[in-house]
């Protein structure tokens, strides 16, 4: 009977349905966008650099200091192995200095490397462009960030000095080649970034056997919270296991920030259109009054009715729901499988904050359930208000009713 | 006479009228109100940039905007301060001397932009000074430095130390000064922090062996929106003066804070399109219950072009009616955004939650909605429209009845 | 005078996709000032003839013409200026635009028009009092009784001194005393301002007062000629 009903006036259940189909449509392509699209950087920001979880001295992410660099001994190196869900792990040295060329001087962001750690840890060594990467043999071989070699007004195959402060408060400086030239997207990053073996930081720096962090890889984002548990077991007490939103925290609040911010927007849609819901609702019941009337005279029970029509709105919602997850689901599909590229100046931003210069999409399953779920759940505090008026019907009352 | 029937028409079913001009209610405010704390949270970044650091206009030798060299200065720089002081809309001015270099502590370094400022002009147009937080401002006095807490915390030095600063001159040569730090500021901007140092005029031009050139000129001029014709008066007057436009480039905040600009243009466009998801979001609530009023009058429909209506003006007849609740909803909606609003602006919110992403944008905690023109203009004109939008379907059906029929439904 | 004259009508509309067959070879003319009734039983086809009359329908098959003028292929907009200037129409009930008051409804053509509203408000007082209804001016039609609603409906058709006033069943719902009563005033109208009035019906009392009578039977007219 609920069925029948609701297709008497289709009209306006086909308006309803519509709207609920197009409130679902939205958050989940929008959900979807955002979802995929910070997974999409995350994982990319990972994998390219600051792996999922870092080792480092506790203290050094509030300061990062020489003086806060630890000991990576042999055992540490074992305990690591010994997890088996690491896919990688490798150490590094990082610090600022400056780095001359004939008369021009530059300031320099130095990363030392470890070439054979790094290759199963980040994705580095892809992004030269031009030249070779570092390599064990030759270890004053370094690698510069594109721009620094405009600024610098150097090229390939020339020599260099960096500068810097090392560990023992002395200054150190050291000559070193250009083998190679690496474009990460990151216009701080390209211009500054110097990346060297790590023995040859070890020997500028006076470091001995330190380093600055371990970074570790692994094969999915949901493996951290695990992975990090088991690190932080085996960790001697002066050290301490980061995620990446620890080593990174602009990026993981600016993506919460994002996230949230985008919440409230759905929210505001399921809520416009959940008057809408009960609007439909409403009308439905006050033509039906009459004959609620006589059914209630008859000798059926409110709250029957109040099924009757609550499964009318479930039918409704399902369709709604059913169309819009299916039509959402494809538009997600498509996207994640077709990333739509930023070009312009859309990109170049992207670019700036370190992110990829396109829209990703996702159709992971959480998607879907909260959309369907913060829907149904708008809908039946909405139907409150409705099935408080059948309740109160009185068989006469609905009869008379005009 | 009808306005007064299209009112009446409304208010003929209130519950159902009242439930749609709920949603429009909702709609405005809640966007007026989220949009007033983008336009807020844009404004500010704008503003902590102009003030901090970047001012209405700055003057460089051409080409120092994409690469920062020490080499750079101004050439003839008294003849471009002349021309300037000349602008009646230049407000104030300030010379400085930038070059990259190292700062070095007993315990450690750190990469630096060393900024040599005249400390009394300086003020006047940028507000530095007021952002210190330990110590005071620079007085002028030799080798005196102030830095960022970040960069005290990384140098793990404290008021009174001395740092050496280091950096290479026009001829390569790297020369090195000692300075006593006399205060330590927190700006907004995390980036700004990270690397910028302040020293007095005289001893950067030392270190960097520049004589008494400057690398730039900032100026803050009376209007801060009229700052792209204030340029071309300032390029017209050099040149004038002598000074070509290929030796010197003045460049806008514009020009040089392109991303937050085209950050603006982006929200711009973005909080268009929310608006009309949402108006899109009522347009359903909308055409339902006019669908449902044209069906119940049926029969008045019959009467009205028995009387000798025209089928066009029934069809407006509808429209009006769903325009009113539009506008009616969007007032009160806009009112009661603005209610909100009113507190909010005086108060600000506050988001410190957020307040490693805040500062990485150059941004306060406490974030201050704005109204702006184009938030106020969004959030009045598109609902209305939409209703009226949103009514035409339901109009064109009242519009396509047949008399006979509209009078058959008694 | 001829006011309306119909040549060989036919109407034939679908009801729930059966096709029914209304009005057969009609042939009519009415003069002006006539007091015409045309009667028969339900079903018969009256109020199709009305509506036809009145420019609300158009026939399937055959002429219309007004006032010797061919209306039966004008455009909508045109027939719905027509209906405005020259025809009223009074139905058996819900007559009345329920938000507006009585003097509203009966201003709504003449706003319609285009006439300023002091022009208006006097003309609509004017036939209020005629009518004997100025009391009801403010009223709504709930607050109304059936005859007081005819009456008004009455004002409305003839406010803007209309050539014909087509009145449907317009005592069918009233009892005889009131039924009487508004008969009365529609014979003054017609007597007093020339204005002719076709009513459709099959009560007595309207029956009785025709000056010409034509009789519907299964869509045709059973009265020899049609004039």
């Amino acid at each position: 009977m609920a069925w029948r009903s609701v297709w008497g006036n289709w009209r306006r259940s086909a308006i309803t349905i519509a709207a609920i189909a197009f409130a679902a449509y939205l958050t989940i392509i929008f959900s979807g966008v955002n979802e995929g699209t910070y997974g999409a950087n995350i994982r990319m920001t990972c994998d390219m650099f600051t792996g999922y979880l870092q080792i480092q001295k506790k203290g050094y992410i509030e300061n990062p200091t020489l003086i806060k660099t630890f000991h990576y001994t042999k055992k540490l190196e074992n305990k690591l192995k010994s997890i088996s869900s690491i896919k990688g792990f490798t150490s590094r040295i990082t610090t600022d200095g400056l780095v001359s060329f004939k008369n021009k001087t530059s300031a320099a962001m130095l990363i030392g490397l470890d070439p054979k750690g790094e290759k199963g840890v980040s994705k580095l060594k892809d992004k030269v462009k031009k030249g070779l990467f570092i390599k064990d043999g030759v270890l004053y071989d370094i690698v510069v960030g594109y721009k620094m070699l405009d600024n610098l007004k150097a090229s390939i195959g020339d020599t260099i000095v960096i500068l810097t402060s090392a560990y023992d408060g002395t200054m150190g400086n050291l000559k070193f080649r250009i083998a190679g030239t690496s474009r990460l997207g990151s216009p701080d990053m390209d211009a500054m970034s110097i990346f060297m073996h790590i023995d040859a930081a070890k020997e500028l720096l006076v470091m001995g056997d330190r380093v600055c962090a371990i970074v570790i890889s692994l094969n999915d984002l949901d493996e951290i919270p695990t992975v990090k548990k088991q690190v932080s077991r085996i960790l001697p007490k002066d050290l301490v296991a980061l995620d990446w939103g620890e080593v990174n925290p602009e990026l993981r609040q600016m993506m919460e920030m994002d996230s949230s911010s985008n919440m409230i927007y759905y929210l505001l849609i399921i809520i416009i259109i959940s008057f809408g819901i009960m609007n439909t609702v409403l009308m439905s019941i006050t033509e039906r009054f009459r004959q609620f009337g006589v059914m209630l005279a008859i000798g059926m029970r409110n709250i029957n009715l109040i099924s009757i029509i609550f499964i009318e709105m479930l039918i409704i919602l399902i369709i709604g729901l059913i169309i819009g997850n299916t039509a959402g689901y494809f538009t997600n599909y498509y996207l994640m499988m077709n990333p739509i590229e930023l070009g312009g100046e859309m990109g170049k931003f992207y670019e700036e904050f370190g992110f990829e210069p396109a829209i990703f999409s996702s159709v992971v399953p959480k998607i879907f359930v909260s959309t369907c779920v913060s829907i149904i759940i708008i809908s039946v505090i909405v139907f409150i208000y409705p099935a408080f008026r059948v309740m109160k019907l009185e068989a006469l009352k609905g009869i008379r009713y005009t | 006479m009808f306005f007064k029937m299209a009112i009446r028409n409304l208010l003929r079913n209130k519950r159902r009228t009242l439930i749609v001009l709920s949603s429009i209610i909702v709609g405005v405010a809640a966007t007026l109100l989220y949009d007033s704390i983008n336009a807020g949270m844009i404004n500010q970044m704008l503003v902590n940039q102009i003030n901090s650091y970047y001012s209405h206009i700055q003057i460089h030798k051409q080409g120092f905007n994409d690469n920062k060299l020490v080499t750079s200065y101004i050439p003839d720089y008294k003849n471009v301060e002349e021309v300037i002081q000349k602008q009646d809309y230049v407000r104030n001015y300030s010379k400085r001397v930038i070059a990259f270099g190292m700062l070095s502590s007993a315990n450690s370094s750190a990469g630096i932009s060393m900024l040599g400022i005249e400390p009394g002009n300086e003020k006047k147009v940028s507000n530095i000074y007021k952002m210190i937080i330990e110590g005071k401002y620079l007085s002028g006095k030799s080798n005196e430095i102030l830095i960022s807490k970040k960069m005290a915390e990384k140098l793990e030095v404290t008021l009174g130390d001395k740092v050496v600063a280091m950096a290479a001159d026009i001829n390569g040569k790297v020369n090195s000064e000692l300075f006593r730090i006399i205060g330590i500021y927190r700006s907004h901007t995390a980036e700004f922090d990270k690397v910028f140092v302040y020293v007095p005029i005289e001893n950067a031009r030392t270190i960097l062996g520049l004589g008494d050139n400057v690398s730039e000129i900032a100026i803050i001029t009376n209007n801060s929106d009229s700052t792209l014709s204030y340029k071309k008066q300032l390029v017209s007057a050099m040149k004038n003066a002598g000074v070509e436009s290929n030796e010197v480039e003045v460049s806008t905040y514009q020009e040089l804070l392109a991303m937050i600009m085209y950050l603006i243009d982006i929200w711009k466009q973005t909080s268009i399109i929310i608006y009309l998801i949402i108006a899109l979001a009522v347009l359903f609530g909308v055409i339902n219950t006019m669908l449902m009023s044209v069906f119940e009058r049926v029969n008045e429909i019959g009467v009205l072009m028995s009387i000798g209506m025209r089928n066009s003006g029934i069809f407006r007849m509808i429209i009006l009616e769903a325009f009113m609740m539009g506008v009616v909803g969007t007032l009160i909606g806009f009112g009661i955004g603005v209610l909100i609003y009113l507190p909010l602006s005086n108060n600000g919110i506050n988001l410190g939650m957020y307040s490693e992403s805040m500062q990485t944008f150059g941004l306060n905690n406490i974030i201050y909605p704005a109204l702006d023109s184009n938030v106020i203009i969004n959030s009045i004109f598109i609902m209305p429209l939409a209703t009226a939008v949103g009514a035409i379907y339901p109009a064109r059906k009242a519009m396509k009845l047949q008399p006979t029929d509209a009078m058959r439904h008694v | 005078m001829e006011i309306i004259r119909l040549e060989k009508v036919d109407k034939i509309y679908k009801d729930h996709g059966i096709p029914v067959q209304a009005l057969k070879e009609i042939n009519l003319t009415i003069d002006k000032g006539n007091f015409v009734v045309i009667a028969g039983p339900s079903g018969s086809g009256k109020t199709t003839l009305l509506n036809i009359i009145g420019s609300l329908d158009v026939p399937t098959e055959g002429e219309v013409f007004l006032e010797g003028e061919n209306i039966t292929h004008r455009k909508k907009s045109e027939l719905s200026t027509i209906r405005l200037r020259k025809i009223g129409f009074i139905f058996q009930a819900y007559n009345l635009l329920p938000v507006l008051t009585a003097l509203e409804n009966i201003e709504f053509s003449m706003m319609l028009l285009g006439l300023p509203d002091k022009e208006r408000h006097k003309k609509a007082m004017k036939i209020m009092e005629e009518l004997d209804i100025a009391e009801l001016a403010n009223k709504k039609p709930n607050k109304m009784s059936g005859g007081q609603q005819q009456r008004v409906a009455v004002a409305r058709a003839i406010v803007n001194d209309p050539l014909l006033v087509l009145a449907d069943e317009p005592t069918a719902n009233l009892d005889s005393k009131t039924a009487n009563s508004l008969l009365d005033l529609m014979q003054k109208m017609n007597e007093e301002k020339n204005i002719t009035f076709v009513f459709s019906s099959h009560d007595k009392k309207v029956i009785d007062r025709a000056k010409k009578l034509f009789i519907l039977k299964d869509g045709m007219i059973v009265n020899g000629n049609g004039s």
